[in-house]
């Protein structure tokens, strides 16, 4: 039987919880809320604290957070239009940087691979790109806006220095620099609404997204001369949505979490639950199969708003919603 | 020098600021102009005080003079409305300042106006009229605000009454009559369109032009009665027509506000389309509808003869096949509004085609009525008792109701429906002398022989009826007839005799082991304890000794709390002659109380009586009063009885409609509420403070509160800053009463300044025990007024809540799914407050 | 500000909802219904006109359904006019309401009642999306016009 525990419950923040993210060394866990505060939780004695609660940074509801490939770092995007950049040194975290430009609410921040880019998306329906210099100053290096509507999220590849969008106008798009600078290569659409959040799994050459249309999508990037013979254009690759798990999910669906170990999928959905799909053994890479191994209905009391897997224990989870609360899982197999 | 004085008083008065001299300058100003003639100077005195309308003044925070707004506003109209001679200045500054922007000086305006009216006078008022008129006609049509709409119409009524002076004859032509012609011109714009607020609040005027005097009324029903008539007939849409008819019962009732020939004349022209709507109105299917039918008979019933016996008739069976076939209580309510009427009116018309009708459906088989519709028989019987408001329809239901309750199975509904639906007959009625007469000479001769005969089935709220009978008939009736039930009941209860045939087994007085007669004591007391005290009523010694001996005997406390209000009701009144002997018994009932050993049950029987009968020395103000008082509040500190003491003395504070009140003559001193307080909370506080067993502070403070609950806000105040940290304190006790009252007494705090000032120093404290008692989980009652008292809390300074802001909205959350809706509604009212504090946006 | 609607329809109010014996009575549950949800929205104020959302018939008693099992409401409400301006306005009023009164296990949907207004389908996304909604809030503007509208007036 396969099946999730719920290891504990971290009650701290005042307002919903609106996401959560594992350090790369995934010791630590970050947490940012409605009440304009992130926490980090971490272990001491085995037991699950709150180490240090980062407030100041901002003045409205901070939506999301994201830490760099080398952990010294949290980016933090926030409804005040801002994202704020926190140093971590000797365990006690810094703000060093606040980088300014979006109109109004920025959705998310992100770190390219290599640490050295940060992506940020906002209501201004723009995507921005931002060079991290060598003495930590942060410039503007693009600013693209191929969406027609509120970005709700950005995400990079996991190797390579490719991004990807996905907004309030069903639709993903992806992105590559190009002549020194940055443009959309591919705009993916299958969703009939909202499209939340999008995530890579760990090859990079697959895309899950979920929507607001209560369903999880799987696209397969096909490469220029591919054996199945998908037309390509010039050296771009093209994405195909090659499976959609609908019927499932009960409401939004506002995000989703690739295993990097187990190649697990798990979700996150307003209708207070959270998922695992497993890849069925005769899945092909054309016609991938999944199949829902689990749910926990009322995971949380509200809406369920992120779930992440622990990056070095891939039976450890994290969630977190508009209960207010962040929730520790472990997977029994 | 007459004038001279005039003058230089103007010049005096002329560009004066401070608002004390001011006050002064227009009491003296509207002396000058009683008691001078203004001469030359009318203009140049008005100029001098009209220049300070409308009022604008703002006195400084700590207002150092005490001088208000208001004292300046009526200081001023007071000389604006001094002399007619005003009026060619007055009205066109009056005309302009009502299409102020400013509310405060249009309603100034308006109320000036008022005043001016009736001095100015008919001929001044005519240039003006029209226009004042299409003033107060946007406000009230148009207006935003309800206040300046209701003064609008308060003016209107001052000016047409002043316009209606010296008409005698509605037909020939006055200002009042062309101008109502104006009015109308407007109206039937109005009537046409088919918005309906527009359409009520242009009627607004009408109604108020009507009740402003009966030819005003008369003049505009002329026109409105058939047009109104005419429009309900061509409209179509529903909701237009439901307004329009509702627009024609009130124009019904200014007439029968009225009630004169000359009102009544026009109904009676309209009469037979009137009768034939409403009767249209009564057949229809939609209930709202036929609502407004029945509304309508009861206005047109109003006006004094103006339907016929026939008419009547008609509307009686309409109204009796609705009742019969209808379970909407709205509708029945209206109904029974109606019938009350028709009643008063047509009683020989209501009985043969109502109440009869009703009759025959109660002894209908429960079958045959569940087949056609859903009136239950208490239904039935609830409406029948709501209309019988004549001898005539008394008889048949009593006789209906004695012979049920005789009947030892197969009632139409329980014992306890008939004696409440009888009790309240004769209670509704107690003013009206036939069915007084109908009561002493029938009724309760008939609850007698009832007592006698069904005595073990009647329950105990059966006996409270048919005790509230005989108080009803006690203390309405003459002492002959008082002096005549007393002794029917000291036969009856003493001597085991009914109508000079002694029963054999019925002697509750006598034989104190049977305790289903004894439970009839309630009886007795509503008799012997109604009655005026004379040197004729024999055996009432014989009647203490009997019911004290059953107080201190029964081992039931029901019997013993009966017992003890006949006792207290007789201790009461009874001279000191009389009742020094009982008093010494009573002594050593108290010494008893004191010495250890006792059962708890003895204690209690002692406690309840001995409460009791404090209470009715309390309430006379009698030298013994203090001395059981003192002996009560000692007896709180003692393991056991305390509580009980505790407990039981809300019967002290407590007012009972069936014992020690002033309809049953009961010698109660002014004030003694305030008395008590003031003489034992000292004492109630230091031994308090003193006492170190929280079950013993628990006692002080159940008494404490019992003790404030009748207080007037005024008494209590001075007393707060001691008390409400005890108060709070009684919180966290697991009494009901004792929180249900601190509750109370929070609430109240927080409507007055100085109270919620005092508050404010233990919000600490307060809050947490308010989300807490929000979720008492036995309790709603105290739930909702937590709640109650959360949302109060809200409204003291923002500065000093906002700390507490997210732990209210917080905690209330889990109080927003209570199982009990009225709990949730409270919630969400305080908790949506909670959310605005200090929140954009609230006011 | 200019009225988009300057002379709008009144519609009579409902009767207070009358209170029974088991209403009073600790021991039985009342479930949240219909009505109760109704009598939540019906004081709110419309924000261009001094009238309720009742008195405009913006929503109606037979548009709220609640379904106690499944925790879900789902209301509908029909602006005043079809091109009506205040539209997303009226339907967030309505969420901050609900989400200020309702215990939060249900699942709340507001809508524009199908084919009463020209943008219902874009109006519809923003009031389901509780990001936005969220934004909205700490909105100093929006948040000063939604309070007005659920501050009860008195009357």
């Amino acid at each position: 039987m396969f099946r999730l525990e719920e290891i504990t419950t971290f009650t701290g923040h005042n307002e919903a919880v609106w996401c959560v993210a594992w350090s790369p060394s995934g010791s630590l866990l970050a947490s940012c809320s409605g009440d304009k505060t992130i926490r980090i939780w971490g272990k001491e004695d085995e037991k699950w604290v709150c180490k240090t609660v980062l407030t100041d940074g901002h003045s409205r509801t901070i939506r999301y957070i994201s830490w760099s490939p080398c952990g010294q770092y949290l980016a933090s995007a926030s409804f005040d239009a801002t994202v704020v950049i926190w140093s971590r040194k000797d365990g006690v975290f810094e703000s060093i940087a606040t980088l300014e430009g979006h109109e109004n609410e920025v959705k998310a921040v992100n770190w390219s691979s290599s640490g050295s880019l940060i992506a940020t998306c906002s209501r201004d329906k723009s995507v921005w790109i931002w060079e991290v210099t060598e003495d930590e100053e942060y410039e503007c290096a693009s600013v693209m806006s191929s969406h027609s509507q509120d970005v709700k999220h950005v995400t990079w590849h996991p190797h390579k220095e490719i991004l990807a969008s996905c907004s309030y106008d069903d639709t993903i798009k992806l992105y590559k620099e190009d002549n020194d600078d940055w443009t959309c290569f591919d705009t993916l659409t299958s969703h009939d609404s909202t499209v939340w959040k999008i995530c890579f799994d760990q090859s990079g050459s697959r895309l899950a997204s979920c929507g607001d249309d209560q369903t999880v999508k799987i696209w397969q990037e096909y490469v220029p001369g591919n054996e199945e013979g998908v037309l390509t254009k010039g050296n771009d690759s093209v994405w195909k949505c090659v499976c959609t798990l609908s019927g499932y999910h009960e409401r939004s669906i506002y995000d989703i979490c690739w295993n990097v170990e187990t190649g697990h999928l798990v979700t996150a959905c307003g209708d207070d639950a959270i998922r695992i799909f497993a890849e069925d053994s005769c899945s092909s890479k054309n016609e991938p199969k999944f199949n829902l191994v689990t749910t926990v209905t009322h995971a949380h009391a509200q809406d369920v708003n992120a779930v992440a897997w622990n990056p070095k224990i891939p039976t450890l989870l994290a969630s977190c919603s508009d209960d207010t609360t962040i929730k520790l899982w472990r997977i029994i197999e | 020098m007459k004038s001279d004085f005039v003058h230089g008083y103007i010049q005096t008065m002329d560009a004066e600021k401070d608002p004390r001299n001011l006050i002064l300058a227009f009491q003296i100003a509207r002396k000058i102009i009683d008691n001078f003639s203004l001469g030359v100077f009318v203009e140049e005195m008005f100029e001098v005080v009209s220049c300070y309308f409308p009022v604008s003044f703002s006195p400084p925070p700590d207002n150092p003079h005490g001088i208000t707004k208001q004292d300046l506003v009526l200081s001023l109209r007071s000389c604006l409305s001094a002399t007619p001679l005003f009026s060619e200045y007055c009205l066109p500054l009056l005309l302009e300042k009502l299409t102020s922007d400013i509310t405060s000086a249009q309603i100034d305006s308006l109320q000036t106006l008022a005043e001016c009216a009736p001095v100015y006078g008919t001929a001044a008022l005519k240039e003006y009229i029209s226009s004042f008129y299409s003033c107060l006609r946007k406000e009230v049509v148009d207006g935003d605000s309800e206040e300046v709409k209701r003064e609008s119409l308060k003016c209107l009524s001052c000016l047409i009454s002043t316009l209606s002076t010296d008409i005698t004859d509605i037909s020939s032509s006055s200002v009042l009559k062309s101008f109502i012609e104006e009015i109308f011109s407007e109206y039937r714009i109005y009537i046409l369109k088919s918005d309906v607020k527009i359409l009520y609040n242009a009627s607004s005027l009408l109604h108020c032009i009507c009740d402003a005097n009966s030819i005003a009324c008369c003049m505009v029903l002329e026109t409105a009665v058939p047009l109104v008539l005419l429009q309900y007939n061509n409209q179509t849409q529903i909701n237009c027509r439901r307004c329009l008819i509702d627009i024609l019962n009130m124009f019904i009732s200014c007439a029968a506000r009225h009630n004169t020939e000359q009102v009544l004349k026009i109904i009676l022209i309209h009469k037979a389309d009137l009768i034939s709507t409403y009767t249209e109105l009564l057949l229809a299917r939609d209930k709202d509808i036929s609502c407004y039918g029945i509304r309508g008979v009861a206005a047109i019933l109003k006006c004094n003869n103006v339907l016929s016996e026939s008419e009547a008739e008609l509307f009686s069976k309409h109204i009796a096949t609705i009742l019969l076939s209808n379970s909407d209580k709205k509708i029945r309510n209206e109904c029974v509004i109606t019938v009350q009427l028709l009643a008063s009116q047509f009683p020989v018309i209501v009985k043969s085609e109502i109440q009869t009708k009703l009759i025959e459906k109660l002894n209908q088989d429960q079958m045959e009525i569940d087949g056609d519709s859903s009136v239950s028989k208490e239904d039935l019987m609830g409406i029948i008792t709501s209309i019988s408001h004549h001898k005539l329809l008394l008889t048949d239901i009593t006789y209906f109701i004695f012979l049920q309750l005789n009947q030892q199975k197969d009632k139409i509904c329980s014992s306890e429906v008939l004696t409440s639906c009888l009790c309240s007959m004769v209670e509704n009625n107690k003013t009206n002398g036939d069915v007084l007469d109908y009561t002493n000479t029938s009724i309760v001769p008939n609850i007698l022989q009832l007592i006698v005969d069904q005595y073990q089935s009647l329950t105990s709220n059966d006996i409270e009826h048919l005790a509230t009978i005989l108080r009803i008939s006690c203390t309405n009736s003459s002492s002959s007839i008082c002096e005549g039930l007393y002794k029917q009941i000291v036969d009856l209860f003493l001597h085991g005799k009914l109508k000079g045939i002694t029963l054999k087994d019925f002697q509750p007085l006598q034989n104190r082991s049977n305790k289903s007669q004894l439970c009839s004591l309630p009886l007795v007391t509503a008799v012997v304890c109604s009655v005026p005290l004379s040197e004729t009523m024999v055996n009432i010694d014989d009647i203490v000794s009997s019911v004290m001996s059953i107080c201190t005997t029964t081992d039931d406390l029901t019997i013993c709390e009966y017992g003890s209000k006949c006792i207290a009701g007789l201790l009461n009144k009874l001279t000191e002659s009389y009742i020094e002997g009982i008093l010494m018994d009573i002594d050593k009932l108290w010494d008893g109380l004191f010495t250890v050993n006792q059962s708890s049950e003895n204690v209690e029987r002692s406690v309840i009586l001995l409460t009791w009968i404090t209470k009715a020395l309390v309430l006379r103000n009698h030298c013994k009063a203090k001395e059981y008082i003192q002996k009560l509040l000692e007896l709180l500190s003692v393991d056991i009885v305390g509580s009980i003491v505790a407990e039981y003395f809300y019967i002290i504070v407590t007012q009972y409609k069936d014992i020690l009140n002033s309809e049953m003559r009961a010698d109660i001193k002014m004030f003694y509420h305030q008395r008590l307080f003031l003489e034992n909370k000292d004492r109630l506080v230091t031994d308090y403070q003193e006492s170190e067993s929280g079950a013993i502070k628990k006692n002080y403070l159940i008494v404490l509160s019992n003790l404030m609950k009748p207080l007037q806000k005024q008494v209590l105040l001075p007393e707060l800053p001691l008390l409400l940290p005890l108060l709070i304190h009684s919180l966290v006790y697991e009494d009901r009463n004792l929180i249900q009252v601190t509750l109370t007494t929070i609430q109240s705090l927080c409507e007055n300044k100085e109270g919620s000032l005092l508050l404010c120093k233990h919000l600490d404290s307060v809050i947490p025990q308010l989300l807490q008692l929000s979720k008492y989980l036995s309790d709603m009652k105290i739930r909702i007024s937590a709640l109650k008292c959360l949302n109060t809390v809200s409204h003291l300074p923002s500065h000093l809540i906002l700390p507490y802001r997210n732990t209210v909205i917080k905690s209330l959350v889990q109080v927003l799914d209570d199982k009990k809706r009225l709990v949730r509604n409270e919630a969400v009212t305080a908790r949506s407050k909670w959310f605005l504090i200090a929140e954009p946006g609230s006011s | 500000m200019s009225l988009d609607n300057a002379n709008p329809v009144v519609f009579q109010k409902t009767t207070e909802r009358e209170i029974l014996p088991e209403d009073e009575d600790n021991d039985v549950l009342d479930e949240i219904d219909d009505r109760e949800v109704y009598d939540l929205i019906r004081s709110i104020n419309d924000p261009e006109h001094p009238l309720t959302l009742e008195e405009l018939n913006v929503v109606d008693h037979a548009n709220v359904h609640v379904d106690n099992k499944k925790n879900k409401i789902s209301i509908s409400f029909t602006p005043t006019i079809p091109h009506c301006s205040m539209a997303t306005l009226i339907g967030l009023s309505i969420r901050v309401k609900l989400l200020r009164a309702l215990p939060p296990r249900f699942k709340v949907d507001v809508q524009i009642s199908p084919g009463s207004h020209a943008s219902e389908e874009a109006v519809n996304k923003q009031l389901a999306d509780k990001e936005r909604v969220a934004a909205a809030l700490e909105n100093s503007h929006l948040l000063k016009v939604v309070n007005e509208c659920l501050t009860i007036r008195e009357k």
